[in-house]
């Protein structure tokens, strides 16, 4: 038990925390949720607020049937109620071998800076944290080639700590398959729910896009953070030296021979069409793409989200 | 391709530097880690192929420019010895400056004796199947008949080496164009594929004129070999000349000499003169470094007359031959130490004046001005004879040296031709104008029927000034004539204050001005006419017109025109050796000389002249081979004719050619230089090797270093480009795209 504290004081720093405080998750879907919380279900049910009258067809529960309209008017007519309901989100941290890059570029220079399997731990406990104080329900899936780690959902404080612990003991080392964990997560999920993803997204693409669609189409609200060094976004070789450099990928192992100042136009046009691949897939299946880079603050990227979807929902 | 100086082809391995730098940085392999490879893509490893073949170009390029630096330094040219198209093509012509300053010691050796080694040299090692022609600058000087065929082609290597050791020096400046000119005509008549002229001189300036060379009829490569350089130290008479020219006795006259030195200090020498081989002066002389020093040496003709001889024993006048030497020690070019003028002697002058206005009173008469200033001198040997006009003696002219027409209206028609062919003879006639000059007489009546008018000018009109106006002064003096040179100082200013208040105005025709007066008006005129001349004077000697005859300067002006008219010829007839030499018989001799004998006692044949107004006999010029007397025998006895020869005095400098202005005047010609005078003079092994291997060359085509030179220049001004290029320096590559957004991509 003392471990999982250190772990969650780890990766929640007071200065995180509240910078979090103050942010609240508005979810923009109505899903089905068991708690009640400041999110209103899609689905008509049966819990406290009246919404309105029925006619009573065979097979309904006769608890329902409101026998005061049946006494004045002799009409068989059940009670319908508007419930209030919990969001359901589940984290889906990529863990694969390039969620490592950060702390050395690629011309071999400390950059100061954490990895990128970093920053999404630390961007998972922040939305963990967050879903958690205002009640609602918050799940973990660790995911590299397979799913490594699975905390179920849950809104208690507890379910928090075991997602951090899950978070904090996974260290990055597989090669990628987001789309077979999403689509497992897929045929696991009942209810409706916000799957947020948060992952460089350095996988197939086009399947990536596609099983996000599925998640999208059943009702699910699909947010990805893609979480990048700057020097994935910008190519920067920097004062290279001259001379042959052998590039090897951190996932597969293959090795590029490359003379850095050479490739530096070509690779980042690769890298703006990927940008514009992601951009395009997204709009298409109607997910949201949030792109965070190392070099910013979590709590800064995370703020700035929420005031753009405030605003965009007004 | 061969090379001028393939030692410096070692500047090549700097090549080595940019390949070594790029293999270098292709060896070096570091391994680094990143994310992921999906953006090392097909496209990129082709962008980075192709970078790679740009950066092997740049590498190779280079190479190529550290070669082409290596190749410019060495002096490359296109060989085309053993095997190549024009091996056995090539024909060269052979140039040998044989001038006099080829002759002059350079030590133990002189420039010729390197150049004659050099030329057996060049033709030992030419192939045999090669032609070659041998020129000299000394032109026909060096041929023996001038109806000799000029020089050409031949396979005969042997018969060119044994010619050009018996070549020698000539005692005369070459004739360069001439000799250009004939290489010229050799190539074009041959138009060979691989021409080459190959020039050993000394490169003296006065040799190779900075004038346009006559041009070949295709760019053809010359090396001029540069054996030695002109003559060092030397001393030597730069010029000497009688004055007056003509010597009579009793009279004194003046040898006037201007030495030089070319060397770089101070040299001590004995100046000596002579007059028909008799020494009349002998002084010690110093002479600066780079200096000229004039001396004059003063001749005491009442002593020439016994032991000069310059009358003959029947009394007539005998030649002057005036000799003027240098004596100094260790003179690299001893044969410009002498200098050779000839004198014309005269046993008396007879001068005839003619009086256009006589009147009864003597004092009235402008002869008696005239006749009592050239009775002045008591010594001169003058015989004055006075005539009016109408009792002039047309028919015997020819006992007079000089006639004096003082204010004559006009003269009788045939007096004009018995006058015309006076001057013609060798006479000279004074004209003074006067009043009631017939002006359409003198501008067209007194006219010789081959010469035209007489008269140097046409006249115009009388000026005649208020006695209030300000006289007429003369201006212009022609101070370096005859007549004036001897004016100094004092006798300048004072012949130029001369006053004139009445002049006849002229406008210059055919003669020259020897003096103007204010407003350009001549004043006194010359006009050469065949052996003789004349000289207009535009005014009367008496002193209504001019204050001239009041003063003591008429003396001395009427003095010298008549001695200067007296000498019947051009004075001072400057001749060098290779020129024509022309001897005119006096006036009223029997027969022309038929020989003349040369300094060293040869017997030449003389031919009758042709062209120009004056009969004489001509020595060819290829037969004026040595300085000194040539001396012609007029087959009716009295004074022998003689001629002084002197050599070139441009021989005589110390001053080479500047090259890059030889280059721009040789045009065609692809001139090229190899100097060794800074050498032992001998043709050494490294210049050898390089003469010899300019030879190997079938075209010496040195203008491939400027080729080179080009390509090079390119080269540099290209690779700072390319490398930009291709180092990614380019600011539109080094743009970095803009950070990706970290936003909702939702719509």
């Amino acid at each position: 038990m003392a471990v999982k504290n250190n772990a969650m004081a780890e990766l929640l720093s007071p200065e995180l925390l509240d910078k979090a405080r103050g942010l609240s998750m508005m979810a923009r879907r109505i899903v089905e949720g068991s708690l009640h919380g400041l999110h209103r279900s899609p689905l008509f049910g049966f819990s406290v607020e009246f919404a309105e009258h029925r006619e009573y067809s065979p097979g309904d529960e006769l608890k329902h049937l409101d026998w005061k309209v049946l006494a004045r008017s002799e009409r068989y007519v059940v009670k319908q109620y508007e419930q209030e309901t919990n969001l359901r989100a589940i984290l889906i941290v990529d863990h694969s071998e390039s969620m490592a890059f950060g702390p050395v570029d690629i011309a071999g220079r400390e950059t100061g800076r954490g990895s990128k399997y970093e920053y999404a731990c630390v961007l998972a406990a922040a939305l963990g944290h967050i879903l958690v104080e205002q009640g609602d329900s918050v799940g973990l899936l660790m995911a590299a080639r397979q799913v490594t780690q699975q905390v179920p959902p849950s809104a208690s404080r507890g379910r928090l700590l075991n997602i951090c612990t899950a978070l904090l003991s996974v260290t990055p080392g597989e090669q990628t398959d987001l789309p077979g964990a999403l689509r497992r997560l897929a045929a696991q999920l009942t209810r409706r729910s916000v799957v947020v993803l948060i992952s460089d997204l350095f996988d197939n693409t086009e399947e990536l896009l596609a099983v996000m669609g599925q998640l999208h189409h059943r009702g699910h609200e699909v947010l990805v953070f893609q979480v990048l060094d700057p020097s994935e976004a910008v190519f920067d070789v920097g004062n290279t030296s001259h001379g042959i450099t052998v590039i090897r990928d951190m996932e597969t192992g293959a090795e590029f021979d490359a003379e850095p100042h050479m490739i530096q136009e070509p690779v980042q046009k690769e890298i703006n069409r990927f940008f514009k691949q992601l951009d395009t897939g997204v709009t298409r299946f109607g997910l949201h793409l949030v792109r965070c880079l190392t070099d910013r603050q979590v709590g800064e990227t995370l703020r700035e989200y929420f005031k753009k979807r405030h605003m965009s929902r007004k | 391709m061969n090379f001028l100086a393939p030692g410096l082809l070692a500047f090549g391995l700097v090549m080595l530097v940019p390949l070594t730098l790029h293999l270098y940085h292709q060896r070096k392999r570091t391994v680094v880690r990143f994310s992921t490879n999906r953006f090392f893509t097909d496209a990129v490893s082709q962008s980075q192929r192709r970078m790679q073949l740009q950066r092997w170009l740049l590498m190779l390029l280079r190479m190529l420019v550290c070669l082409l630096l290596a190749a410019a330094v060495a002096r490359p040219y296109l060989s085309a010895r053993d095997g190549s198209a024009s091996a056995g093509r090539r024909e060269v012509v052979l140039l040998i400056d044989d001038s006099l300053s080829m002759s002059a010691a350079h030590g133990d050796h002189s420039a010729f004796e390197s150049a004659r080694a050099t030329a057996e040299a060049i033709l030992e090692s030419l192939h045999a199947k090669d032609r070659a022609a041998l020129l000299t600058v000394s032109g026909r000087l060096r041929r023996d008949s001038a109806i000799e065929p000029p020089p050409t082609f031949t396979h005969d290597k042997r018969a060119l080496i044994d010619k050009v050791r018996t070549l020698t020096t000539i005692n005369a400046a070459g004739d360069s164009y001439a000799a250009l000119k004939s290489a010229a005509a050799l190539f074009a008549d041959t138009q060979t594929r691989a021409p080459l002229l190959i020039i050993l001189t000394d490169r003296q300036r006065g040799q190779w004129p900075e004038y346009r060379w006559p041009q070949p009829a295709a760019p053809t490569p010359v090396v001029m070999v540069q054996t030695a350089g002109p003559p060092e130290d030397n001393l030597w008479v730069h010029d000497a000349r009688l004055s007056p020219p003509v010597l009579m006795p009793g009279k004194s006259a003046t040898i006037e000499v201007m030495l030089r030195n070319s060397g770089t200090h101070a040299r001590r020498a004995q100046l000596i003169a002579r007059v028909n081989e008799r020494t009349i002066a002998a002084r010690t002389i110093v002479l600066e470094a780079y200096g000229r020093r004039r001396e004059q040496i003063t001749l005491d003709t009442a002593t020439l007359d016994e032991d000069a001889a310059l009358l003959t024993p029947d009394g007539s006048a005998a030649p002057a031959r005036i000799e003027v030497f240098l004596q100094a020690g260790d003179d690299p070019l001893p044969q410009d130490n002498s200098f050779y003028v000839s004198g014309t002697a005269l046993a008396r002058l007879s001068v005839l004046i003619i009086d256009g206005q006589y009147r009864r009173e003597t004092t009235a008469r402008s002869s008696f001005y005239v006749a009592s200033a050239l009775r002045s001198l008591p010594d001169a040997p003058v015989e004055i004879e006075q005539a009016a006009l109408p009792q002039a003696p047309w028919s015997s002219l020819a006992d007079y040296r000089v006639v004096i027409l003082l204010g004559a209206a006009e003269i009788p028609e045939h007096a004009v031709q018995k006058i015309a062919a006076f001057i013609r003879s060798g006479g000279g006639v004074i004209i003074f104008t006067g009043d009631g000059l017939n002006r359409d007489f003198y501008n067209n009546g007194f006219t010789d029927q081959d010469s035209g008018p007489l008269l140097p000018a046409t006249i115009t009109e009388q000026i005649n000034l208020l006695p209030e106006a300000d006289p007429m002064r003369m201006r212009r003096i022609a101070w370096e004539h005859e007549i004036f040179r001897r004016y100094e100082g004092d006798l300048r200013a004072a012949l130029a204050d001369i006053t004139v208040r009445r002049a006849w105005g002229s406008v210059m025709r055919d003669g020259w001005a020897l003096a103007e007066l204010d407003g350009g008006i001549p004043f006194i005129a010359e006009r050469r006419i065949g052996g003789g001349g004349l000289l207009m004077i535009a005014a009367m000697p008496e002193p209504a017109w001019t204050e001239l005859p009041l003063r003591r300067n008429f003396v001395g002006l009427i003095h010298r025109c008549v001695a200067y008219l007296a000498v019947g010829r051009e004075p001072a007839q400057a001749y060098q050796t290779g020129q024509d030499l022309r001897f005119v018989p006096p006036h009223g001799s029997i027969a022309p000389p038929t020989h003349a004998t040369g300094p060293d006692g040869e017997e030449f044949y003389l031919t009758a002249g042709v062209g120009g107004a004056e009969a004489g006999m001509l020595l060819p010029g290829e037969r004026v081979k040595l300085p000194g007397f040539y001396t012609a025998q007029l087959p009716g006895g009295g004074p022998p004719l003689v001629a002084a020869v002197n050599i070139s005095r441009q021989e005589s400098t110390a001053e080479t050619a500047d090259f890059e202005v030889l280059k721009e005047r040789a045009g065609e010609w692809e001139l090229n230089l190899l100097d060794y005078s800074e050498t032992s003079g001998q043709p050494d092994v490294d210049m050898t090797q390089r003469l010899n291997n300019i030879l190997a060359a079938g075209r010496a085509n040195l203008g491939l270093w400027n080729i080179m030179l080009w390509l090079l220049l390119i080269g540099l001004a290209v690779e700072p480009v390319f490398a930009n290029i291709i180092s990614g320096s380019d600011p539109q590559i080094n743009e970095k795209p803009p950070a990706p957004e970290t936003e909702d991509r939702k719509e």
